[in-house]
């Protein structure tokens, strides 16, 4: 029909049929004048014989138009026909067509707005993350010191600019509600160096990080519209209790480093912190000069590296750089379980295609007859492969269309649930190229479950059918949907090996003790600003006022403080010295994390006490300075003494402190991570000004949350200018911190229980195909004595050998592939053999189940009823 | 001038004719008319213009196939062949004709004479 279509729609066409109306009418002019007719009258004679030829000319293309319009009608109207003939079928294609295009564009959305869509700078490519390194003191990613970032500034050439910052959370006054903001300080630099404007305003000139500078900030478009979206010029903040000018209004998309970011104000460093090398606290990125390769800057930056490690030796020997793209720094760790996710996503494509193509097939056979009748009836080959097609492409296209609009819902449902849990969640959306993944999904499964089936069906001999009834059953229909089911188990047992690998990685991360009790326990964050609380004495002084007066709060048990949040805490490290231990002076000198704590910490944490003694309000200043050490610590630098009652100082502080206790190891960073060596010292006793911060937990009787409220109006009526930060609860914490493996495992679950249902229906489908059609043949073989239990083995070990091979299949795929996962994977290796054993356990019984019912009615055939119809 | 070729005609029935008329040798528009007109004895009064409207219909249908070649008078002109298809249509349409002619001649003969 192509051809003829083809054919038609050329200019061949009129010109052909005008020479042949002319040949006709000079044919029969030729007659006349024969006759003896004068060539005139011939030729008049002949057109008024023949009619208009004009009009006829326009009867014949029509001819042509409406046979075109009306069979691709016909096949629309035969298909609708089709569809709503057998509604399970076509309900079972759409909807598992639907899912699989519905759940790969969510996937590949994902995928694309968190991992291959460029950052929202411009040549974001050439932005890159700046780490210090030092293998010696197992420092991989390491923040930079203000000295060997201006340092790097002045002599790197390969960047086009460099920028520091570093998250500094400020406290906002003399507004209704005080607010703890999420404020950067950051260089002048940044904006320039990111190629951001502001949307009002101005960003930082350059000159306006100095100690001088008068101070100004500028602020994110959300906390503008929490201001109420002042004018820019002259509005000014009180921030820490100083006055600041807001300068400029960043866009909405504006998201450095975080979307959380409320505010940025100059680095404004004195003289004495620009020099220092010691403390390495700002986070530093760079924009390549254009032309220049990464290559280039990495070596530049090794040279200038190596030239202040000879400078500097105390600070800076074997200390080097670590160039990161800001792309691959900030969505990096997310890359793997995405794209675990997108291959679960694809395989889940390949088994709907599989099942598709098995039920294409299985009604292709059943369609024989029908479908030699209509050859018989004079359809062209094509023709009926065309009718076929458009089967095909009618349920692609619904479910298509059904599948899109899964995965505008699923979309939606992932940017919510996303939020905090991939970076960039906010920016994932059904885009143009999720719209052509669909769309090439879908036309690519037309291709593969459309046209296989009904290039089959064509090829078979159309006459057979006909002769042998609705009967025929080509042997080889059977055989390729055995190695379809085969596939689909094959598939399964991939998708479920990586479930079962992340299940089990979830089940070890959720065994982990967190080392301390979580529940019923309320925790919120207070930073003091230094303007108000200049001194060690006034924060202490402050902290130990809340404490009291939380204590007397109604439904809490018990209050205590630590200076960074337990479960998701960071842990700043500091080098010690041990009085008394003899190191040699290649040895790594003695970091460990160090935590203030109150002194009922460890009781309302409910941490015990291995040895020694729990802090007491004893253990004031001016008493004798005292330390709690973790276990890691007593044995890595006492491994053979008892702790208690040895000293130790900081590297830099001239008092010596006595260890007076020891306790367990905690998660303090979360499940995954060992804390190593920590040290506790009483906030009574803290020696860090800077460290003007602390969280406070409260254990409560009934629901923390509902203790917030009075703890807030009960920190304010202490001072009124003071707002807290991050409330929430702990076990909302350790909740946050098993979330994403607990979504990894839940969407790999869901993938791969959804494939095991299509697979078990193929299995069961299959040989229920078998058993109907060889129901005249197992008919005989009772008759003649065949036992049905022999029988039954027959038919159970056909499945089962499929079965058997799809899962030998599969499980070496597996091991092939789940080696990509081990970065997901927590205690639990790739080859772990108790999650390929159980697999392969599983799918045997689920392949059984789908068996059993097949082969018990091949069982009660009733012989004679068999024979009699055929 | 009335327009409508099938004035004359039962619907189908010039598909038919020439059908029939093909069934005997492949054929060039023209002489298919001739042969026509000559059968029928001129009983049927058709324009022969009307011929080509209905080999579109056969040639949609693949009962006939049609390619250029040479008439007696050496003139270039298109020759239409019945395909296996168009003789099995010729069977069908043959069977239903003399049928319905036989219908007919019985109800005739009933009703009269």
């Amino acid at each position: 029909m192509k051809r003829f279509l083809r054919y038609f729609r050329s200019r061949r066409f009129d010109d052909d049929l005008r020479a042949e109306m002319q040949a006709h009418l000079d044919e029969k002019a030729d007659e006349l004048m024969a006759e003896g007719a004068s060539p005139r009258d011939a030729r008049a004679a002949a057109r008024r014989r023949f009619g208009n030829q004009t009009w006829l000319q326009e009867r014949c293309r029509e001819r042509w138009s409406f046979a075109l319009a009306d069979e691709l009608l016909q096949d629309l109207r035969y298909t609708i026909r089709m569809l709503r003939r057998n509604p399970a079928f076509s309900a079972v294609a759409v909807l598992s067509l639907a899912l699989g295009i519905g759940a790969n564009s969510v996937i590949f959305s994902t995928v694309d707005g968190v991992l291959l869509r460029s950052l929202p700078y411009p040549h974001a490519g050439r932005l890159f993350a700046m780490w210090s390194r030092s293998a010696s003191h197992g420092a991989e990613n390491m923040h930079v010191s203000p000295a060997d970032f201006y340092d790097w500034r002045a002599q790197s050439h390969a960047f086009e600019s460099l920028a520091a910052y570093a998250s500094w959370p400020m406290n906002l006054t003399d507004v209704d509600e005080p607010r703890r903001l999420e404020t950067e300080l950051v260089s002048a630099s940044l904006f320039q160096a990111l190629g951001s404007r502001a949307q009002l305003g101005r960003t930082f000139a350059p000159d306006e990080d100095q100690e001088q500078s008068a101070p100004v900030v500028v602020i994110s478009h959300h906390l503008w519209r929490a201001l109420g979206e002042p004018p820019v010029a002259g509005h000014r903040l009180t921030l820490n209790g100083s006055l600041y000018t807001v300068i400029g209004v960043m866009p909405v998309a504006f998201a450095f480093p975080s979307r959380h970011t409320d505010a940025w104000v100059p680095l404004s460093l004195d003289a004495k912190n620009r020099a220092s090398r010691e403390g390495r606290w700002l986070q530093v990125i760079g924009r390549l000069r254009s032309g220049a390769t990464p290559r280039d800057a990495a070596a530049e930056m090794d040279v200038i590296a190596s030239r202040l490690a000879a400078a500097y030796p105390a600070t800076n020997a074997g200390w080097s750089v670590t160039l990161v793209p800001l792309q691959e720094e900030l969505v990096g760790k997310t890359r793997p379980i995405l794209l675990t996710l997108q291959a679960c996503g694809l395989l889940l494509l390949l088994i709907t295609c599989a099942n598709l193509a098995n039920l294409l097939l299985a009604r292709g056979a059943a369609r024989g007859h029908e479908i030699g009748m209509r050859t018989a009836l004079g359809a062209g080959r094509a023709r009926v492969l065309r009718q076929l097609m458009v089967e095909s492409a009618a349920l692609a296209v619904l479910g298509g269309v059904l599948g899109l609009a899964l995965a505008s819902r699923g979309i939606a449902l992932v940017r919510t649930a996303g939020e905090g849990l991939i970076p960039r969640a906010a920016g994932i959306s059904l885009s143009a190229p999720v719209v052509w993944f669909a769309l090439v999904a879908t036309a690519a499964t037309v291709l593969i479950f459309g046209l296989a089936p009904a290039l089959h069906v064509s090829r078979a001999d159309l006459r057979a059918p006909i002769g042998s009834g609705a009967r025929g059953t080509p042997r080889n229909v059977e055989h390729k949907r055995g190695v379809l089911v085969a596939v689909e188990i094959a598939l399964s047992a991939v998708l479920l090996v990586a479930t079962g690998l992340l299940a089990r990685s979830l089940i070890r991360l959720l065994a982990v003790a967190p080392g301390l009790r979580t529940d019923h326990m309320l925790t919120m964050t207070l930073t003091l600003p230094h303007a108000k609380y200049p001194s060690n004495a006034a924060q202490a002084a402050f902290f130990q006022q809340v404490l009291d007066r939380a204590n007397t709060l109604p439904g809490v048990t018990a209050a205590a403080e630590i200076s960074d949040t337990p479960l998701e805490g960071n842990n700043p490290t500091f080098e010690f010295v041990i009085e008394g231990a003899v190191r040699s002076p290649s040895a790594p000198p003695v970091q460990a994390g160090l935590r203030v704590i109150s002194a009922g910490y460890l009781r309302a944490a409910g941490i015990p006490l291995i040895r020694g003694r729990a802090f007491t309000s004893g253990d004031r200043a001016g008493a004798m300075p005292v330390a709690i050490v973790n276990e890691t610590m007593a044995q890595r630098y006492w491994p053979s003494a008892d702790p208690v009652r040895r000293t130790l100082r900081l590297k830099d502080e001239p008092h010596w402190i006595t260890v007076v206790g020891v306790v367990p190891d905690v998660k303090h960073m979360g499940l995954k991570t060992h804390e190593g060596p920590v040290i506790y010292i009483p906030y009574a006793q803290k020696t860090q000004e800077w460290l003007a911060w602390t969280t406070l937990l409260l254990r409560t009787t009934s629901d923390p949350l509902s203790v917030a409220p009075a703890t807030r109006a009960m920190i304010r009526s202490l001072d009124r200018n003071q707002p807290v930060g991050a409330i929430g609860t702990l076990n909302e914490t350790l909740n946050r911190s098993t979330a994403l493996p607990r979504f990894s495992a839940a969407v790999t679950g869901a993938v791969s229980g959804l494939a095991l249902l299509i697979a078990v229906i193929g299995v069961y489908g299959l040989l229920a195909y078998t058993v109907a059609q060889r129901r005249p043949e197992l008919g005989i073989r009772l008759t003649l004595g065949a036992s049905p239990a022999r029988m039954s083995w027959l038919l159970l070990r056909q499945a089962m050998l499929r079965s058997i091979a799809g899962i030998a299949g599969g499980l070496v795929a597996a091991w092939w592939l789940s080696r990509g996962m081990a970065s997901l994977l927590f205690e639990v290796r790739p080859h772990d053999p108790v999650t390929f054993a159980a697999v392969a356990v599983a799918l045997i019984i689920a392949s059984l189940a789908a068996v059993a019912w097949p082969v018990r009615r091949a069982t009660k055939i009733d012989p004679m009823a068999a024979l009699r119809a055929e | 001038m009335a327009m409508n070729p099938r004035n004359d005609l039962l619907p189908g029935t010039l598909e038919m004719l020439i059908l029939v008329t093909l069934g005997q040798e492949p054929l060039h528009g023209y002489v298919i008319a001739q042969r026509i007109q000559q059968a029928s004895e001129d009983l049927l009064h058709i324009e022969e213009g009307s011929l080509y409207p209905a080999l579109q219909r056969l040639l949609i249908e693949a009962w006939v196939t049609a390619k250029w070649g040479m008439s007696a008078r050496n003139r270039r002109v298109r020759i239409y062949t019945l395909t296996a298809a168009g003789r099995k249509q010729l069977e069908v349409e043959t069977r239903r004709v003399g049928r319905a002619i036989d219908g007919i001649t019985r109800v005739m003969r009933l009703a009269g004479a």
